[in-house]
């Protein structure tokens, strides 16, 4: 049994390795690559012999590199901040009231991820450009909300269920108003949850590619994941220069792993509130 | 003044009707304890007092003002929950001055009542620690103590006992019942399904079914004088022999009052349970049910005994085919 056990213990070791390098590899070989001199990049060795930072220096030359490094920066900090002010509310009702049509709605929400995103790409971009709003940051911002806001919602109910509702009752005896509890109560115990989802939406938009690249054409308005793919320039292309961008792009995903790694894990976790 | 007044009370939970016309007073300074069989709406009365459910119909007083639209917080009401309800995010010391924090209460008020709270309760120690690091008896007092600080007209407490364990359980009823002796002036109601606890601790007792109230009594009038069958059978343990008779009426004896060795009645011991200080013999009498008697340990008979046994009339409680009391 004991021999078993340890045998199982093992071959569930050895499967996560393989699983683990499997998703890491190319993440690592980027990485590698983005420091490594053009001519070495395509050697079969993972170690690199030399080691240079031109890429990120030239990457960060250039004028519309960091123009899309703005307006990400710019599109994905409103979308997470207007996701979590839009979610909480949305979230809390379909939680907490009883009302005509709220589980329909419910219903609704969570529906409309049954599609891909690419299916709702024609209506999207055709509203948009009839409302006069192609090529603006603000129709970028709009539809990556858009895009991540329903499952922001059903991750917060989630945990907004988890709570135990008399906690909230005890705070409206205590005399708050439903209002007060759930800033009070409600909020702080789910705040692992409020900043994954935060966290999730920034890295939703920061990513996001086809949206932007049906909606966006001007070069001042461009957000990262477009302006990496202008790196693929067929008469200065270099492999260093384009990993250093998907570098680039990956990092603010990282540190924001690292960053709120507790939170983000509790919040994943969480539902284990006991009195 | 803090009596409850509840009149023609009505509670609907969409097409269904969980609270049937009640009518109630609860004078000032009581100690009244709701209870019933599961579903029977003792809960769901409470929480109608404390305004966490709003009202089908009547009216409900509280010190002589009706507060059917008053919400929860405006209703001088403090409540104790089964689960505790602990704020799990603040500390002990937080937890019990949360209401005077949010009555805006100077800071030295708030020290100072939390302290004395504190001291009644023995929570001295945990002031800085989370609900989670305290155990389940501990946890119970600091929801007391939160409740305590807020020094309210009505103290509403809903099965406050049933999460903890059977020696715990006892230890707190006795705190609960030197609480009660210290608030003279503070009515208390009390929700349990446990007649230990209602029978020890109230003053008066309501009994519920199905949504209505079928008794309000002392423990001793509903013990001695149940009105209907429902609570000659809900009120006792074990509970009171009900031997039916052809007619439809009822004959009820407790199984204390039953002397076995002689009499004209005799039937077969059945089993017998052993308590310690006293057995329960369960007697086979040709009946649907088997008879209980209660006995001293030492007079406990024997599996399989065929025994003679006697209650005196007057104990005896008698029904009619409707369920009331007719002596």
């Amino acid at each position: 049994m004991n021999e078993e056990s340890r045998l199982r213990g093992i071959v569930l070791d050895v499967v996560t390795i393989a699983v683990l390098a499997l998703v890491l590899l190319p993440i690592i070989w980027v990485f590698i690559a983005s420091i490594r001199p053009d001519a070495d990049i395509m050697t079969r060795s993972l170690i690199p012999a030399r080691i240079t930072f031109d890429h990120f220096a030239n990457i960060f030359a250039r004028a519309d590199f960091l123009v899309a490094l703005r307006n990400s920066l710019i599109v994905g900090a409103i979308v997470a901040i207007c996701t979590v002010l839009i979610a909480i509310p949305a979230a809390y009702s379909l939680s907490r009231f009883t009302y005509l049509g709220r589980d329909f709605i419910g219903f609704l929400i969570l529906a409309t991820q049954m599609l891909p995103a690419v299916a709702v790409l024609v209506p999207i971009v055709v509203i948009i450009r009839s409302l006069g709003m192609a090529n603006t940051l603000t129709a970028l911002t709009f539809t990556h909300l858009a895009l991540g806001l329903p499952i922001a919602v059903w991750m917060l109910k989630g945990y907004i269920d988890a709570v135990p509702r008399e906690l909230e009752e005890a705070s409206i005896i205590d005399g708050s108003s439903q209002i007060g509890a759930m800033f009070r109560i409600t909020l702080p115990l789910i705040r692992p949850a409020v900043v994954a989802v935060g966290t999730f939406a920034f890295v939703l938009s920061w990513g996001e590619f086809i949206l932007a690249l049906a909606l966006i054409t001007s070069a001042e308005v461009k957000t990262l994941p477009l302006a990496l793919q202008t790196l693929f320039d067929p008469y200065s292309f270099s492999w260093g220069v384009v990993m250093a961008g998907g570098v680039v792009i990956a990092a603010p995903t990282i540190v924001l792993f690292l960053l709120f790694r507790n939170q983000l894990v509790g919040g994943l976790t969480a539902g284990g509130i006991k009195g | 003044m803090s009596d409850i007044k509840v009149t023609n009370l009505r509670k609907n939970f969409g097409a269904v009707e969980v609270l049937k016309d009640i009518n109630l007073d609860i004078r000032s300074g009581e100690f009244v304890i709701f209870v019933g069989p599961s579903g029977c709406g003792k809960s769901t009365l409470l929480r109608c007092i404390s305004g966490l459910e709003r009202i089908s119909g009547g009216a409900l007083e509280i010190g002589g003002r009706v507060v059917n639209n008053v919400p929860a917080s405006k209703r001088g009401i403090a409540m104790v929950f089964q689960s505790y309800a602990l704020y799990p995010h603040m500390s002990v010391r937080e937890n019990m001055a949360y209401s005077m924090k949010l009555r805006r209460a100077p800071k030295t008020e708030i020290e100072v009542r939390v302290a004395d709270a504190a001291r009644k309760l023995q929570l001295a120690p945990y002031l800085d620690r989370y609900p989670r690091e305290l155990s389940g008896g501990q946890r119970q007092r600091v929801a007391i103590g939160r409740a305590i600080v807020r020094d309210p007209q009505v103290f509403l407490f809903d099965e406050p006992l049933s999460n903890l364990d059977a020696a715990l359980r006892v230890a707190t009823r006795l705190e609960i019942a030197r609480l009660k002796e210290s608030l003279p002036q503070t009515t208390m109601v009390y929700v349990t399904h446990d007649q230990v606890e209602a029978m020890t601790l109230a003053d008066r007792i309501v009994v519920l079914n199905a949504g209505r109230v079928e008794q309000v009594g002392t423990p001793e009038e509903l013990y001695e004088r149940p009105q209907s069958l429902f609570v000659a059978g809900f009120i006792g343990s074990p509970k009171m022999n009900l031997l039916k008779a052809e007619d439809g009426t009822t004959t009820g004896i407790r199984p204390e009052d039953i002397n076995l060795g002689s009499g004209p009645h005799r039937g077969k011991v059945a089993y017998v349970e052993y308590l310690g200080a006293d057995s329960y013999a369960f007697l086979d009498i040709g009946q649907d049910e088997l008879l209980t008697v209660r006995q001293t340990r030492s007079e406990t008979p024997q599996v399989g005994d065929v025994v003679s046994y006697d209650y005196p009339v007057e104990r005896v409680h008698r029904f009619d085919a409707q369920g009331m009391r007719v002596n």
